[in-house]
């Protein structure tokens, strides 16, 4: 399945489409959203977050971010499956001056066990469990929050939580000092079918449990009494005797709606517990529902993987009554969890996944006159690397790693005895305890790192002289590195460094070198260093020490800079000072030598070395990582980074051959090194979670010339429109040029960067737009707000709409046109296009891609025969876009080549 | 003869006040010979008035109520004029619409309405005075020999139906004023020159006022001649007349001649003394307009009723039993295109023709009055707001490219195309609805009577096919505010969505707040959705489309009920106002009304489903391959037994589309042509009533085709052929060209001869063999069945003939089913027979065989694509013609039954042409050739005759019973007598025959029409000799002796204005029949139940014609002595 082909621009690039890579992908099992709505906070929003919880176990964070939708983490499970997902969040507090400390969001699971279990966002991990005297629990769910009511002394609460049992027990477990403890029981119900399926809070005090004997009870938490039972009554002819109760939720007025297995959706009174009204939604069982903020639709979703609508509508007399509105296929399995998240102006949107693995996002407020949108079921860290030089692909899940060697062109195409595009050359099974977390490769190929939550493991790869297989070696690593476990790890470009990311989110660096005794062997120092973040004043969180984890880490291309991003966009860098003396000691361990430091540097080094003084510094080979000088000028991205990557610097042959000099070990100065800076220009290119664009020198600790010229408004309009986020870049700079190949799931782009004003045309208008923005805000908000719709996709096309979208009214003789598809809160703004209206390049490109179906391209008319950007939809899903080298061809020669990992379906 | 039936709808024919005034004096110069001078003398009466027969009627039948219309029209006469002029009469059953075959009588009466009418009327008995019926007779004849001389005849020939009201009220008269006198010579006097100005008007409607003039002046120069012509006739008249009154004097001298019924029916046997005259009747069966059926109200009995239109007519349906109550006829040529009630009196309908023409008619009332006669150039009508001047109604007017909205002025014009319009709410509210395009109006100001809407008109994205708008009144009760609270609209798309807008009125608000909320989805339909209605409480929407099933949605719950399996598609939907019942219209052109508590069918109006025709050339080389040219012809045969009953091969949807699935017919239906009935409809072939109908590539499932029907003579037989193909989409793999792919279709062809016996017990016909592939293709060893071209009947014995397209012609005969030596019985005593190929005849080819040498030329060439069959009275020979690919000379083979051998080979009979069909009468064999048709004496073995006749799709039939047969020509149809050059009858229905068949009875011959209407041509006044099979010979009406005939019961019968009485009386005259026939020596005992199935059928309006129920009774009463001559 190596498919080897030329991209159409220019034969610039060469794709090896590889989709023998096998990734398996698993079922949605569950989702919660952080929070339900705007309504009832006070002051600032908590943090929006997705959890979406998968069949094998893994929970994965979502950023909705106005829309955008960012995959931000994956906490890796033990393979049970996740069968429910709660938030909760702790009572506000107050420090002692006075400013209101937001309580923190905490995230529970369960997993068919009787466990329910704390997951540590930061570390993406689990943090604790509570387990009981009771079987496993089968659905559980928050109390709601805790409202100041007018008796204002009444000390906030945190919510209790109530799990339902397989044996129907209900148990209430308390969360409160940041603790997850078993509370008491609520009920046991008795019988052999009284397992309680589904489970909800109709209001602090009162648990709506649906049980699989067709009973919804209802129990009030301050006595343990059963309030009210209501019964289904028997199934539909031909469907078991007792319906179960899959579902139950409480609209905002109290009122009961359950979904049960007869593809009902009932809906009963909250006060007096009467049954309202009877819906069929589905043929099959309705699995889930939601309702909107309002109360007043209902989604639910089937296990034939429809969704239904249902809205509240006048009825005969002027009655409320619920009807079906339309449904709607969304997922090719059943529809297994869905999770709405409603608010008035923004964010307005269902999500919903099943055993089709891809989150579905139907819009709630603007249904039907929005599309519905399908986020990818890849992960967005791409779970592939090369080692380029080597021409080796590595791949993993669970606890695998498969390692395949990419024939040449050359060797393909040479006609006697043609090579196989393709060979599996290794195959580790690694004695871990978790699944594996991220795996790296030096581009030379020799080395290999692995690493779970809790081990990291270092493997030597070396080809085998007898057969074209990889021989695998353990690399010693010092235990005190290997236990630390990482979430994140990548080898320097020089294959000497690699950076680990533990589950706290330190860096960690080990040293590799060649073994003296047995020079092909490579070995790891015996020391590792952890490399000290800033600790900058962050805005406070709900999510604080989440907004901490480091998603990205970076190496330089000359392996000197090292550049870690966490999830609120802020960018630790350390650098490397020195220069390597392969005669100094490998390693030579001084104290820590701050005084010196900042004396030396005559800056700013207090804040960085203020807890750090019992910290040892450690030499390697004249080397030594410490924090980048001008680190903390560079400024917080707007979001998390998606891709952090360098620019490659051609390397200037080194004047100096050898060592530090000027560095002499003295007698006050034992462990003498050298505080140069790497030379050269650092130039970090970065496309944040918003597909904002920015390009940092890091040791300047600035915006590099570049990208002052280039913001990211110069993107053209075709990568504006692309909804899927960034996954990866890769470089390509041979020949002249300077070029940035990006994807996404579904797309690659190519961006050149290499000259200046990829589209002045555009920068310019944008500047325009900016300015005229200033002047009139509310066009500008109402104009990005119809961009960004409610969160889910465009807006429906006027062909495939539901209904008409205009009209013509006639009165008294007088035509008027008028359109029916502006948004009501908008309706007053007539003019909300119209800022758009002025950029006729923008529509112009917008026309062009609209146009088109496969490939986009835009050519510069002033530089000839320069492509400044180029995209394609046509290779999807991708799961990794991976550079090779062929080392045969010389480098003047080489043009890019990539292996395109896609999955098939 | 047409001339003749002459009626009322002539009258329709647009007239100016001038035309009316002179009217007289020039219609009594130059009309017909046949109502020659006795017109003179009352003209001058007639002159004064308008000739306007509807308050006639009233006057005599109602007596006073017609005294104001009357004045009115002398008020103001144009508009009168104006009324008159499209319409046609109504009809008030369909008893005298049968009846009005029966011409003698029709035109009797017709001349006493016209008497009446002229206030001139004399009461009479009709036996005792037979001359003026006579004499009409007389010139019914006289009109026939007119026929062949004037074309206009032909105009007048299809206006039947109207005249059929005057016949009822005529009939009333005579009834009423039984015993007393009748002056003959005045009653005729004003009908000619009526006639002549309906002639007048009507030509002017249909051809415009330049062609008016031409015919008057035609009229003019042909005025000496006619009056010449008058002269000769008059005495002729006067002749007749004296003769009938001696015939019937005679037979009142048998005691037979008491009633007007049997006076006509002396007056029938006279006539076929002397020579019959030859007549259309006149339209039955239609096909029903694609349009919204009305539930009504009976007013005095309460009943429920139906109100639709066919193509021709509106019909008031009886639900309760399940037949026409009353019908009103429009003019040939003239349609239906819409019909609405009205809001303030639901007893008035609005009609809109498709000449541009509308009316309203009072249903509810048997003569009624055309009012408001507009030309509107509308296509649609609803029901607007009742006002007191105006009846408010809305229109529709198509223009090009769009449609406009009219009122008394144009309310609105759409930018484009409007179907169809619906009001709600007393008109607050207009929706009207295109393929494209939703029109919606709101009265702007509920206060005042002013006609301004709001328009809205939405642009739909998804085409609407159906609509129906449902109103919930504001919860306030205020009367002042009649504005509807919400309209909720269901809109059927094409794409098979209903979209539910629970709440349209937000779109009439004001430009910024204008808003049209999403609507609720409904997807079940997969194909386009024909029909949607809401139920009356709004808790159901109920929807149907070519899925034959009925959608009944639970709006509240969600949830559906399923009426599957309907047969048929689903067309239109009605909710009747209780809300107790829907009308669903259905694609076999049928109504059925169902209760809506249980879903069980509570009445079902079948019409002929006579398929429409499809174009030729839709038919060509893609289905049936390049070299093959034939058309489907229709599959119809009439029952020899029961010479009313047509047994046609149908689909079970009026195709309109022409594809292979849609054309194809797997059901027998029986049509009673008599009464307009539908008897019973089985499948013959595999359908898709129950199994899954949509391929998996979602094309439609094609079942088998019934090509051919034939019934043995005796009734008891029928033989089908179908054939299927698969679908060229299914071998489409296997091949890469065309040919192939046609060649590979017909491989896997199947044809079966399925041979029926028809089971009494059951009222069905069940299968007794089923022959798989009777013929091979042509050429040899080819796989594949061969078609069969030809399918005849044995007309002596049970055995039918077939030929297929491999040359071969195989006879079939049954054979006794037997097991040691006994016959096997089956259940109820039968034997088991089974059918067999009793003889295999290859016919040999024309003198170009010899090209044969090229083997694969042969095969090709062999196809026949034409053959023709027919057995010789006797059965003793078989005439068998094939007409292929490569032989342009069409030989005739005459084959021996007995041996099978070729006895004879004759190229001249067919004159070497183009063969189209063959047959025998007697001692000549007939074959209709292309531009002639040939008659051969075959005992002298010559040429007998030539007929040239104009080329086009030819027909024939031939009528053994009375020797004659006839050849139909695209619409024109001849009757000939094969040993006369000339044709005995010409006649032209200006629409295409599609069948035309001759029934075993002497009833002459039944035309079908493609638009589902049947017509009789049949010899007026000969006496219906049932041709029983153990009395073939009892043809000379002496023997036919009359026993008796029951005056009361006819009476009655005849009278259909007192339906609820006649069942009794119709029992009564069972009893004295009875009675009588004790009394008398050995007259045939008649049972009550056989009386009662000639009189007991309910209703009147399904009675059957006088004269056939004569027949009946004469049959019932007339058999013992029959069976006793004959033994």
């Amino acid at each position: 399945m190596d498919i080897r082909q030329h991209v159409g621009v220019s034969s610039t690039m060469d794709v090896h489409r590889a989709r023998f890579v096998p990734y398996p992908t698993s079922a949605i099992s569950a989702l919660a959203f952080s929070r339900s709505s705007d309504s009832g906070y006070t002051g600032a929003f908590p943090a929006l977050r997705l959890a979406v919880g998968r069949a094998n176990g893994d929970i994965e964070i979502w950023n909705p971010l106005k829309g955008q939708w960012v995959q931000e983490t994956v906490c890796l499970g033990d393979g049970k499956s996740v069968d429910g997902l709660a938030w909760t969040q702790d009572p506000d507090e107050v420090d002692s001056e006075g400013t209101v400390l937001p309580g923190q969001q905490r995230l529970f699971s369960i997993a068919s066990s009787q466990a329910v279990t704390e997951w540590d966002l930061a570390r993406s991990e689990p943090k604790r469990k509570s387990t009981g005297n009771f079987s496993e629990v089968w659905c559980f769910a928050a109390q709601p929050r805790w409202k100041t009511s007018k008796n204002a002394q009444d000390e906030p609460r945190s919510q209790d939580m109530v799990a339902g049992c397989g044996d129907g027990t209900l148990v209430l477990l308390s969360t409160a000092d940041n603790d997850l403890q078993f509370k008491r029981f609520l009920a046991r119900v008795a019988g052999k079918r009284a397992r309680c399926m589904c489970i909800t809070y109709q209001n602090r005090d009162v648990v709506v449990a649906g049980f699989a004997d067709s009973m919804i009870r209802i129990y009030d938490t301050r006595n343990n009494s059963q309030v009210r039972q209501m019964s289904l009554g028997i199934g539909l002819p031909g469907a078991p005797k007792n319906a179960f109760v899959w579902t139950i939720k409480v609209l905002p007025n109290g009122d009961i709606v359950s979904g049960d297995s007869n593809g009902e959706v009932r809906i009963w009174d909250g006060r007096n517990h009467s049954l309202v009204q009877r819906l069929t939604g589905h043929d099959n069982d309705c699995l889930d529902l939601v309702t909107s903020a309002d109360g007043h639709t209902i989604l639910s979703g089937s296990i034939d993987g429809r969704m239904s609508i249902y809205r509240q509508t006048l009825g005969e007399g002027g009655r409320k009554s619920w009807a079906k509105h339309s449904h709607r296929r969304a997922h090719s399995g059943e529809v297994k969890a869905m999770a709405a998240f409603d608010s008035k102006n923004g964010l307005s949107v269902v999500v919903s996944g099943g055993s089709d693995a891809a989150p579905m996002l139907t819009p709630l407020r603007e249904h039907g006159k929005e599309n519905s949108r399908s986020l990818s079921s890849l992960p967005q860290q791409p779970k592939i690397v090369s080692a380029r030089k080597a021409r080796l692909i590595a791949s993993w899940w669970e606890k695998e790693i498969s390692i395949w060697r990419i024939a040449r062109q050359a060797a393909i195409d040479d006609v006697p005895q043609p090579e196989k595009p393709r060979k599996l050359v290794a195959k580790l099974s690694l004695d871990v305890k978790q699944a594996i977390r991220s795996v790296s490769v030096s581009a030379d190929g020799k080395l290999l790192a692995a690493v779970t939550a809790s081990e990291i493991k270092v493997f030597q790869l070396r080809r085998r002289t007898d057969s074209d297989g990889l021989a695998v070696r353990k690399v010693h690593a010092p235990q005190e590195f290997t236990s630390l476990g990482a979430r994140l790890l990548s080898f320097s470009a020089d294959a000497k460094w690699l950076a680990v990311v533990t589950p706290d989110s330190e860096v960690h660096i080990a040293r590799f070198a060649e073994d003296p005794e047995q020079p092909k062997q490579l070995r790891c120092l015996p020391h590792t260093i952890e490399l000290d973040r800033r600790h900058s004043k962050r805005a406070p969180s709900s999510l604080s020490e989440y907004d901490r984890a480091l998603v990205r880490v970076a190496f330089a291309s000359d392996s000197s800079v090292l550049v870690a991003g966490d999830v609120s966009g802020y960018l630790d860098s350390w650098v490397l000072e020195g220069h390597e003396d392969l005669t100094a000691t490998a390693v030579d361990i001084t104290k820590h030598d701050s005084d010196k430091v900042s004396s030396n540097d005559g800056s700013d080094a207090e804040s960085d070395s203020s807890d750090d003084d019992d910290d040892a510094l450690v030499i390697f080979y004249g080397q030594h990582w410490t924090d980048n000088p001008a680190g903390h000028l560079l400024p917080k991205l707007d979001s998390a980074p998606l891709a952090l990557t360098f620019r490659p610097t051609i390397l200037t042959a080194q004047a100096l051959t050898n060592g530090n000099p000027g560095v002499h070990s003295t007698r006050h100065n034992p462990h003498a090194h050298s505080h140069a800076l790497p030379p050269g220009e650092h130039r970090l290119w970065i496309m944040t979670a918003r597909h904002e664009m920015y390009e940092l020198d890091v040791l300047a600790g600035r915006l590099s010339d570049w990208s002052r010229r280039n913001p990211t408004a110069a993107l053209p309009e075709a990568f504006r429109q692309i909804k899927d986020r960034v996954m990866d870049a890769v470089w390509d700079v041979a020949g002249q040029h300077q070029r940035l190949w990006l994807h996404g799931t579904s797309w690659v782009f190519m961006l050149d960067v290499g000259g200046d004003s990829m589209d002045a045309e555009s920068v310019a208008l944008t500047k325009k737009r900016k300015r005229k923005a200033r002047n009139g805000n509310g066009e500008e908000r109402s104009a990005k707000r119809h961009q960004l719709g409610s969160g889910a996709g465009d807006r429906v096309e006027s062909e495939r709409s539901l209904g008409p979208q205009s009209l013509t009214r006639t009165e008294n003789g007088h035509r008027a046109n008028i359109d029916l598809t502006r948004s009501e809160q908008n309706a007053d703004e007539d003019e909300d296009v119209e800022v758009d209206s002025d950029l006729p390049a923008l529509q112009l490109a917008r026309l062009r891609s609209n146009g088109s179906k496969g490939e986009v391209a835009r050519r510069d008319q002033g530089t000839e025969g320069q492509r400044k950007w180029w995209c394609t939809f046509k290779y999807r899903p991708i799961l990794g876009m991976v550079p090779l080298e062929d080392a045969t061809i010389p480098e003047e020669d080489r043009m890019l080549e990539v292996a395109i990992v896609e999955r098939p379906i | 003869m047409a001339g003749t039936r002459h009626d009322r709808k002539l009258e329709s024919g647009k007239t100016t006040e001038m035309v009316h005034d002179d009217g007289a004096k020039s219609s009594s110069k130059k009309r017909k010979a046949e109502f020659s001078e006795v017109a003179e003398s009352s003209s001058k009466k007639a002159r004064n008035r308008p000739a306007s027969p509807m308050v006639v009627i009233r006057n005599t039948s109602g007596g006073t109520d017609a005294e104001e219309p009357t004045k009115k029209r002398k008020r103001q006469p144009v508009q009168t004029e104006a009324a008159e002029d499209v319409l046609p009469l109504p009809t008030t059953n369909s008893v005298e619409s049968s009846a009005t075959r029966d011409e003698g009588i029709v035109e009797e009466e017709d001349v006493m309405a016209d008497a009446e009418e002229e206030g001139i009327f004399q009461p009479r008995t009709v036996p005792e005075e037979q001359d003026g019926s006579g004499e009409l007779k007389e010139d019914v004849e006289m009109a026939t020999a007119e026929n062949a001389v004037e074309d206009e005849v032909l105009e007048r020939g299809a206006n039947i139906s109207g005249e059929v009201s005057h016949t009822k009220e005529a009939e009333r008269a005579i009834v009423l004023q039984n015993g007393a006198d009748l002056s003959k010579s005045g009653t005729q006097q004003s009908k000619p020159q009526r006639r002549q100005k309906r002639d007048l008007e009507l030509s002017k409607l249909s051809l415009g006022d330049h062609e008016v003039q031409r015919k008057k002046s035609e009229v003019d120069t042909n005025k000496a001649k006619h009056r010449e012509a008058r002269i000769e006739k008059g005495r002729l008249v006067q002749e007749r007349a004296q003769e009938l009154a001696r015939e019937v004097k005679m037979l009142k001298r048998e005691g037979l001649a008491e009633t007007a019924i049997a006076g006509r029916h002396t007056k029938e046997v006279k006539k076929q003394k002397k020579q019959p005259a030859w007549s259309l009747s006149t339209t039955v069966a239609g096909r029903f307009i694609n349009h919204d059926p009305i539930f009504a109200k009976d007013s005095v009995s309460g009943d429920a009723l139906l109100i639709t239109a066919t193509n021709r007519e509106i019909l008031v349906l009886s639900v309760e039993a399940s037949l026409a109550v009353r019908t009103y006829a429009l003019r040939q040529g003239i349609s239906i295109c819409s019909f609405s009630l009205d809001n303030v009196d639901p007893e008035s309908l609005h009609i809109v023709c498709d000449n541009g023409l509308s009316f309203t008619w009072r249903w509810s009332t048997d003569g009624s009055v055309p009012q408001d006669l507009e030309p509107r150039d509308a296509t649609a009508v609803a029901g607007g707001r009742a006002d007191d001047r105006a009846p408010g109604l809305l229109y529709l007017k198509k223009t090009k490219g769009n449609s406009a909205i009219w009122s008394s002025r144009s309310l609105y014009t759409a930018s484009k195309r409007l179907d169809e319009i619906q009001t709600v709410s007393d008109g607050e509210c207009v929706i009207a609805y295109g393929p494209e395009l939703l029109v919606l109006g709101m009265r702007k100001d509920t206060g005042k009577k002013s006609n301004d809407y709001i328009w809205v008109e939405l642009l739909m994205t998804t085409a609407v096919t159906c609509m129906d708008a449902r109103v919930i009144e504001s919860a306030s009760t205020s009367k002042k505010d009649k504005r509807p609270a919400r309209i909720s609209l269901a809109l059927g798309k094409t794409d098979g969505k209903i979209h539910l807008y629970d709440d349209v009125t937000s779109v009439f608000a004001d430009h910024r707040q204008a808003s049209l909320p999403t609507p609720r989805v409904l997807h079940w339909h997969r194909e386009a959705v024909s029909a949607v209605k809401f139920s009356r409480d709004g808790s159901y929407l109920i929807s149907g489309g070519k899925e034959t099933v009925l959608v009944l949605w639970q709006l509240n719950t969600g949830k559906k009920q399923f009426l599957p399996h309907l047969t048929s598609e689903i067309e239109r939907i009605v909710v009747s106002p209780e809300g107790d019942r829907y009308a669903i219209q259905m694609g076999d052109n049928s109504i059925l009304v169902l209760s809506t508590s249980e879903l069980k069918p509570v009445a079902n109006f079948a019409g002929l489903q006579l398929a429409c025709p499809v174009p030729t050339s839709s038919l060509t080389t893609s289905e049936y391959g390049h070299d093959v040219q034939y058309s489907k012809s229709v599959a119809a045969v009439l029952h020899p037994r029961h010479a009313n009953q047509l047994l046609l091969a149908v689909p079970a949807t009026q195709p309109n589309l022409s594809t292979a699935a849609a054309e194809s017919r797997p059901f027998l239906q029986t049509f009673d042509i008599r009464t307009s009935r539908h008897i019973t409809r089985q499948a013959l072939t595999r359908n898709n009533v129950t199994d899954l109908n949509l391929g998996p590539e979602r094309t439609a499932v094609a079942p088998p085709d019934t090509t051919l029907v034939s019934i043995s003579d005796d009734g008891q037989w029928l033989a089908t052929v179908d054939e299927w193909m698969p679908p060229a989409g299914d071998v489409e793999f296997l091949t890469t060209t065309f040919e192939e792919v046609v060649e590979e279709r017909r491989k896997r062809r199947e044809v079966y001869l399925k041979i029926w016996r028809w089971d009494e017990a059951q009222g069905l016909w069940t299968l007794s063999s089923r022959v798989d592939a009777p013929h091979a293709r042509a050429g040899k060893q080819i796989q594949g069945a061969g078609i069969i071209l030809a399918l005849v009947a044995d007309p002596v014995t049970a055995g039918f003939a077939t030929m297929g397209e491999d040359g071969r012609v195989r006879m079939w005969k049954p054979k006794t089913r037997v097991r040691h030596g006994v016959a096997m019985k089956g259940e109820g005593d039968v034997e088991l027979v089974e059918w067999v190929c009793k003889r295999s005849v290859e016919l040999p080819l024309g003198a170009e065989d010899g090209r044969a040498d090229s083997p694969v030329d042969t095969a090709r060439d062999r196809v026949l694509f034409k053959a023709c069959l027919a057995y010789s009275e006797d059965a003793s020979l078989l005439a068998a013609a094939l007409t292929s690919a490569a032989h342009t000379t069409t030989l005739v083979h005459l084959l021996d039954t007995s041996s099978g051998d070729i006895k004879a080979t004759k190229s001249g009979l067919a004159g070497g042409e183009h063969l189209d069909h063959v047959g025998f009468l007697d001692r000549y064999f007939i074959a209709v050739v292309r531009d002639a048709v040939h008659v051969w004496d075959l005992v002298t073995d010559a040429l007998q005759q030539r007929m040239v006749i104009p080329s086009g799709a030819t027909l024939l039939a031939i009528n053994s019973a009375d020797g004659t047969f006839a050849v139909a020509v695209d619409s024109r149809v001849n009757v000939y007598k094969p040993a006369e050059t000339r044709a005995v009858h010409k006649d032209d229905c200006h629409q295409n025959i599609a069948a035309l068949l001759a029934g075993k009875g002497n009833k002459g011959y039944t035309l079908l029409f493609g638009d589902a209407t049947v017509r009789t041509l049949a010899l007026t006044g000969t006496p219906v000799r049932r041709a029983l099979p153990d009395a073939p010979a009892a043809s000379k009406e002496k023997e036919l002796t009359i026993e008796s005939a029951p005056p009361q019961g006819a009476r009655l019968a005849d009278d259909a204005e007192m339906p609820e009485v006649l069942a009794l009386p119709a029992a009564d005259t069972k009893a004295s029949a009875a009675i009588f026939d004790e009394a008398e020596d050995d007259r045939p005992v008649v049972r009550p139940e056989q009386l009662a199935s000639i009189f007991d059928v309910g209703q009147s309006f399904a009675m059957l014609p006088v004269r056939d129920m004569l027949e009946a009774v004469v049959g019932l009463y007339g058999r013992r002595p029959l069976v006793q001559a004959a033994a």
